[in-house]
């Protein structure tokens, strides 16, 4: 069982992770840009981290500062909620690189169905029945 | 109740120094309250401003930075507070038991580093973005800093 778990979203998505959480008995942290000190999940988690400002470029999505709060709240996973970072292929392997588990696919996983050209692909690979369609990217359409 | 009330009754709040009026007169009541100087105002204050996604981020950031956990205090009007750039581990010397980059009296210059801020391993080291004399120091070594905490005040 997880320990302490970030929780790299905000809102509804956060608080949805948080609860399940609480259920479980795992510890949380909150990761919030400056204007979201505020937000129920921020003041519901265990702990809360500022990571950056308002735009969520220097926050949400900014993936060492989300790493950092894990470190510096020895946390021992990332949950990334859906959106922001969640289908980020390269966040999932620099949270493992960094020795946190990334809470949900492996990074493969991720850079095999996040696409859906690849994904169809393997799809296709293993038999699996698919609608037809272009068999890879369409072209650039002027209109 | 009319306008012209209402601006003396502020004149008089402002001579008098107290923070706040209520006055009931009839079915009209009225309430004038000064900017109170507590940290839960503060912080309401200083969220305002960064609500807004405005370009120019250095001062919305600014001015929220007294709005962490701990209601920093507050800045006079010649102090300048310096804050965490990132989230990471506050160091306030360039290795364990060598002498602090800085400490309190000393003069520092634009550019000069402050102190290391660690963040996925890697010394961050922060630069003054203001020059002056160091009055107060808020982190400790090893401290884990979030981004906007209020690090140094500089006069």
């Amino acid at each position: 069982m997880l320990e302490k778990v970030v929780i790299a979203n905000r809102g509804e998505i956060a608080l949805r992770i948080l609860r399940a959480c609480r259920e479980l008995g795992i510890k949380t942290v909150a990761v919030h840009s400056m204007a979201d000190y505020s937000l129920k999940h921020v003041l519901l988690a265990d702990e809360s981290v500022c990571i950056g400002p308002p735009p969520s470029s220097g926050s949400y999505l900014n993936m060492p500062a989300i790493i950092s709060a894990a470190e510096v709240t020895d946390s021992v996973a990332i949950h990334p909620g859906y959106g922001f970072l969640s289908e980020n292929a390269d966040f999932a392997e620099r949270v493992e690189k960094s020795g946190f588990v990334f809470v949900g696919p492996r990074a493969e996983t991720i850079r095999m169905m996040g696409d859906k050209v690849s994904a169809i692909r393997v799809m296709k690979s293993h038999g699996v029945p698919c609608v037809p369609g272009s068999d890879g990217p369409l072209g650039d359409d002027a209109d | 109740m009319d306008i012209r009330k209402i601006k003396k009754l502020i004149e008089l709040l402002e001579e008098s120094g107290i923070a706040e009026i209520e006055i009931k007169e009839g079915e009209e009541a009225l309430r004038i309250s000064r900017m109170p100087a507590s940290g839960l105002a503060a912080h309401q204050l200083a969220h305002v401003p960064s609500l807004p996604l405005n370009a120019p981020l250095p001062v919305p950031a600014k001015a929220a930075a007294p709005a962490g956990e701990a209601p920093a205090p507050k800045a006079k009007a010649n102090e300048h507070v310096i804050t965490a750039p990132m989230v990471g581990t506050f160091y306030g010397a360039p290795s364990p038991g060598a002498k602090p980059f800085i400490e309190i009296g000393d003069e520092i210059k634009v550019g000069q580093v402050l102190c290391i801020i660690e963040a996925m391993k890697m010394m961050n080291q922060i630069e003054a973005d203001r020059a002056g004399r160091v009055t107060s120091i808020m982190a400790r070594n090893g401290d884990p800093v979030e981004f906007g905490q209020p690090l140094f005040v500089v006069e």
